[in-house]
């Protein structure tokens, strides 16, 4: 089954132009026969009308002249030869007039990108209904059985279609064209039909499956195709607005409770609590929901330099914001005073303590009065004492009381050591586990007498997040989210 | 909203790694950091604070090769502080509170901290001392500011690790000497070292049974002695008799060694004490504004052609021409004469000549003068074009035309080798000025592109070598995707270098890497000029060049 809707393609290109990274970095991995941009800085008083692209393989004297497909005041698209051998080349261009620049590329055979509305938003996927017409895939708008699904991308390069696998929601779909898009150059088409037993969601996780590589995103569908039931319960009108690209506002109050134990007699708490008003467009809300279930994984990684950031916070922007349990009443944004040190044993409760809260904001110029109830988890702390010792020929865990968590909450641990060149120790677990066990092939990794930094941090998902939702004044819908981090940091002497 | 989720992301490490936040160096380093507020050797016998984060949260990894200390060292622990801006007429000067400090430090698998004499404590530094008898390896440093929790970071204890106390970032270390009658003396410009006395640094972490060498003016000399200072906890002295041999100048490479690591600085030296003979004809007023603290006023013109050749018919050229009105200080002249000359050789490690770079513009806020009026303009010229360079808000600059493509072997150029002239219409503070400099023709390199490199031989590269300064150098660079950097120094006059093989082979074969080979001129090779402001103050001005040729590898 080929499918070719040009408006469609048209919708594509308009994407590619203007979200190069679904193309694919540049200069850096291409396949052949792909869509690739090239960015390049220009004289504000030399815009180039026109461009010229070719690509000179490692080892080879003659250029192979590229197709460009469109050029911009700093960017020309084009498209990779498909007989482009593997290995490194120069893409050689010269914009307009301009001087002749090149930079160093390395083609591969494939290498698959989709079109979305975002790097990691909703794709640009669309569902066929039996007489041919064609719908965008979106929350509003989702797929059903029996349909056909088109996605459209680039750098499929000469994989068969014999060779790519699609899965929604784990189940295998049929796939019914992979391949090159009938007269659209570099752009490729993935059409399959949904098959029965696939699950309904609005983040459906999707894979593609091409050679030995793989690609995941996500799709909306449902059993009947009316709108997905979505997990923040927007209403339609919120879900078409975000299917068109809308935003919607939200207020998300940040918690955060972190124990400091630099040694078993000198613990204490440092919390905080504030509300941060982002403008949430659907590939955020995906963002939500699209992350893979956390299963006990550790890895190791080097280390990285530092980084600067600095708050967003406009206290300016809302009127009054409160948090109250029964015993506190918190106005936001608040820190919590200097407390004294204690005994890891015998540390006082915090005061964003675990068991129900009531967040209440004030009518200001955006929103009307606005509280939205929810339940604290329990702080996260570490069993044992400080410092922890390791003994890093051996597999050594790390627990905690894992059952005041839901089962969508994640324990994030991470390990440092002081020396430069340390490796980075990360593990993720399901918060209910309530233990770590932390590989010695990895922890052996670390220099034996070095001390180090531990830290485990618990947060909620997705799906567990405490969220409400109000109309503002102006109608639109105002989206409130609780999201809290508990965490608790100790030193390590590595043996 | 990607940023919002980001900082909200941020926010909740940053809590979970609260604990590490502190950083720990050598007093003399922070000192350098904290170079703002203390522009002169006055400020050196005790810290000096400028850094506040305010709402701006900065996360320091603590394994970036910071939190270094030595046994005895005197170490600055930074943390994050609210810190209070007070306006003094109109700059605001940034001031921190003083605060209560108890510090301890428990090395790695002991159960017990040792306690750390606190010697001065403002709100986000605590200057203190390292135990003497810390044992080596890891240790955990605690720390409890006024009523606040106790908190920890991590740091490394090593046998050594010196630095001198500088006069600024980038600047030559703090010297004096000590004359036969024992007076103690400052060495600056006006006021060398001489024979027979004794050169006197001071710094900070040499620690315990460390073996210290010395040479100055690449003549090996006695170390007297190296050690504490009697009687400053944390400070160190070493004492160095000056051999009679050591060449005069106003910027005498003195090396110091402590174990197997060399620092380096410059003294001023003369056979007689009187004051040296500037390189760029520094009046004896003009050195005693610097040894004292002060700045001169300073225009850098920056000049830069670029070569970019893409194949061996095709190349072309980037180009600019600027000029900055600043001001300059010792340290900031200094820096264009660094006591170490780049070796000769290559090696296949990550480049160091940023880190050259980075110290060429030395002026630094806080002791800058109001820019002087020069005129709304300027004019390079030579004896074919006359670039025009308008200014705004004391910097000039030109307006290259869009490269164009031309022959490898003459692409065009408005930078052409040869006698210039700058000039100036005059303005408030200057009268109708001009001076003539002479700038070096454009590295080329010889040969097509792209330059193919045989693994398994070694590779020489060759370039135009007329016109360059005797003491010019060039820096190369060549990056492939799969070996490792290799980075090269050589004479610019020598107008070859090889690369060995050994640097060659990690490369695989049929990639693609980039060669770059640039070109360095030592401050002596600096064209400058000392024009007269109406006020009777100098006008330093400074040509800066750069030239390179870029162009693709093939590894063969």
């Amino acid at each position: 089954m080929r499918i070719a809707l040009f408006f469609v393609l048209i919708a594509a290109i308009a994407a590619a132009q203007t979200s190069p990274a679904n193309l694919g970095a540049t200069p850096g991995l291409l396949a052949a026969g792909s869509i690739a941009t090239v960015n390049f800085s220009s004289p504000a008083s030399s815009i180039p009308a026109s461009a010229t692209v070719s690509i000179l393989p490692a080892a080879s004297t003659t250029p192979i002249p590229a197709q460009v497909l469109s050029v911009a005041p700093f960017t020309i698209t084009f498209v990779v030869p498909l007989n482009t051998p593997s290995g490194d080349a120069e893409v050689i261009y010269k914009p307009g007039n301009q001087a002749t620049q090149w930079s160093r590329i390395s083609i591969v055979p494939a290498s698959l990108s989709l079109f979305g509305t975002a790097p990691a938003g909703p794709l640009l996927a669309q569902n066929i209904q039996p007489d041919g017409t064609a719908t965008l895939n979106g929350l509003a708008t989702p797929a059903q059985p029996g349909q056909a699904v088109v996605l459209w991308g680039t750098g499929l390069g000469a994989t068969p279609q014999s060779a790519i696998g699609v899965t929604l929601g784990g189940v295998a779909q049929t796939v019914l064209y992979a391949g090159a898009a009938p007269g659209q150059p570099g752009l490729n088409q993935i059409n399959f039909q949904i098959a029965p037993g696939t699950p309904d969601g609005c983040y459906v996780p999707l894979t593609i499956a091409y050679g030995t590589r793989a690609l995941i995103s996500f799709l909306s569908k449902t059993s009947d195709g009316l709108p997905c039931r979505h997990p923040f319960d927007f209403s339609l009108d919120a879900m078409k607005l975000l299917d068109s690209g809308g935003s919607i506002q939200t207020a998300e109050l940040t918690l955060s409770t972190a124990i400091q134990a630099p040694s078993s007699d000198r613990a204490s708490y440092a919390e905080n609590a504030q509300v941060l008003f982002p403008s949430l467009a659907a590939a955020d809300m995906a963002a939500f929901f699209t992350f893979p279930n956390p299963t006990q994984s550790c890895s190791t990684s080097s280390g990285s330099s530092g980084t600067i950031f600095a708050s967003l916070f406009d206290p300016a922007a809302i009127g009054p914001s409160t948090l109250n349990n029964g015993a506190s009443t918190l106005t936001l944004p608040w820190a919590s005073p200097p407390s004294p040190d204690s005994p890891l044993s015998a540390l006082p409760p915090p005061v964003l303590a675990g068991g129900k809260w009531t967040w209440t904001v004030s009518a200001g110029t955006v929103f009307p009065t606005s509280s939205l109830g929810f339940t604290l988890p329990p702080p996260v702390q570490i069993s044992g004492g400080a410092p922890l010792t390791f003994d890093r020929t051996r597999n050594q865990t790390v627990s905690w009381d894992g059952s005041g968590f839901d089962s969508a909450a994640t324990a994030r641990l991470s390990l440092i050591a002081s020396y430069p060149g340390t490796p980075i120790l990360s593990c993720t677990v399901p918060a209910q586990a309530g233990t770590i066990t932390l590989p010695s092939n990895l922890l052996v990794q670390f220099n034996a007498g070095a001390i180090g930094s531990l830290s485990l941090s618990v947060s909620e998902n997705g799906p567990g997040l405490p969220d409400s939702q109000f109309n503002a004044s102006a109608g639109s819908p105002l989206l409130m989210i609780v999201r809290w981090a508990a965490s608790d940091s100790r030193p390590v002497d590595f043996k | 909203m990607r940023s919002c989720r980001f900082v909200a992301l941020a926010l909740t490490v940053t809590f979970a790694l609260r604990a590490q936040v502190g950083v720990v160096q050598n007093a003399a380093l922070y000192q350098q950091q904290s170079f703002l507020l203390a522009p002169n050797i006055a400020y050196v016998s005790g810290p000096v604070l400028t850094e506040g984060f305010g709402p701006v949260s900065l996360f320091l990894s603590p394994f970036a090769g910071s939190n270094i200390i030595a046994p005895r060292m005197l170490a600055v622990l930074s943390y994050f502080a609210q810190v209070i801006s007070v306006i003094s007429g109109q700059s605001p000067v940034t001031t921190a509170l003083p605060v209560t400090a108890a510090l301890s430090i428990r090395p790695v698998g002991s159960t017990s901290a040792i306690p750390v004499t606190v010697i001065t404590a403002v709100a986000g530094a605590i200057t203190f001392v390292v135990p003497a008898g810390i044992p080596l390896g890891g240790a955990e440093l605690l720390y409890k500011i006024d009523d606040q929790p106790t908190q920890w970071t991590l740091v490394n204890v090593v046998q050594s690790s010196f630095a001198f106390f500088r006069t600024g970032l980038g600047g030559p270390a703090v010297a004096q000497t000590i004359a036969a009658d024992g007076s103690l003396a400052t060495v600056g410009l006006t006021t060398p070292a001489q024979p027979g006395q004794t050169l006197f640094l001071t710094g900070s972490g040499l620690g315990y049974g460390s073996t210290v060498t010395a040479t100055i003016g690449g003549i090996a000399a006695p170390v007297l002695a190296a050690g504490p200072h009697p009687t400053q906890a944390g400070h160190d002295q070493i004492l160095i008799p000056i051999p009679a041999s050591v060449p005069d100048g106003c910027y005498i490479p003195v090396n110091i060694t402590v174990n197997q690591t060399t620092l380096t600085t410059t003294i001023s030296k003369t056979s007689d004490g009187s004051p040296c003979r500037h390189p760029w004809q520094l009046s004896l007023d003009d050195m005693k504004t610097l040894d004292n603290g002060g700045s001169l006023a300073n225009g850098e013109i920056s000049l830069t052609t670029a070569l970019t050749v893409v194949t061996s018919t095709v190349a072309s050229r980037t180009e600019s021409a600027g000029m900055r009105l600043s001001s300059i200080d010792a340290s900031g002249i200094a820096a264009y004469f660094p006591p170490f000359a780049p070796a000769p050789g290559c090696v296949a490690t990550p480049s160091n000549a940023a880190a050259i770079a980075v110290f060429r513009n030395g002026d630094f806020s806080g002791t800058v003068p109001p820019l002087p009026d020069i005129g709304a303009s300027i004019t390079l010229q030579n004896s074919a074009a006359t670039l025009a360079l308008p200014g705004n808000a004391g910097y000039f600059s030109w307006s290259a035309p869009p490269s164009t493509d031309g022959a490898i072997n003459n692409p065009a150029t408005s930078i052409p080798g040869g006698v210039w002239t700058w000039r100036s219409g005059g303005g408030k503070d200057l009268l109708p000025s001009s001076f003539p400099f002479t700038l070096p023709s454009g590295l080329q390199l010889n040969g097509g592109a792209p330059v193919v490199v045989k693994r398994a031989q070694d590779l020489t590269i060759s370039w135009n070598r007329a016109s360059f300064d005797p003491a010019a150098t060039v820096f190369l660079n060549l990056g492939g995707s799969t070996g490792p950097p290799v980075n090269c120094t050589a004479a610019a006059s020598a107008g070859t270098l090889t690369i060995p093989a050994a640097l060659l082979s990690a490369n695989v074969s049929n990639t693609i890497g980039t060669l770059t080979v640039s070109l360095n001129q030592p401050g002596s090779a600096v064209p400058h000029a000392n024009l007269k402001l109406q006020s009777g103050a100098t006008l330093l001005m400074l040509v800066s060049y750069s030239g390179s040729d870029s162009r693709p590898v093939l590894f063969q």
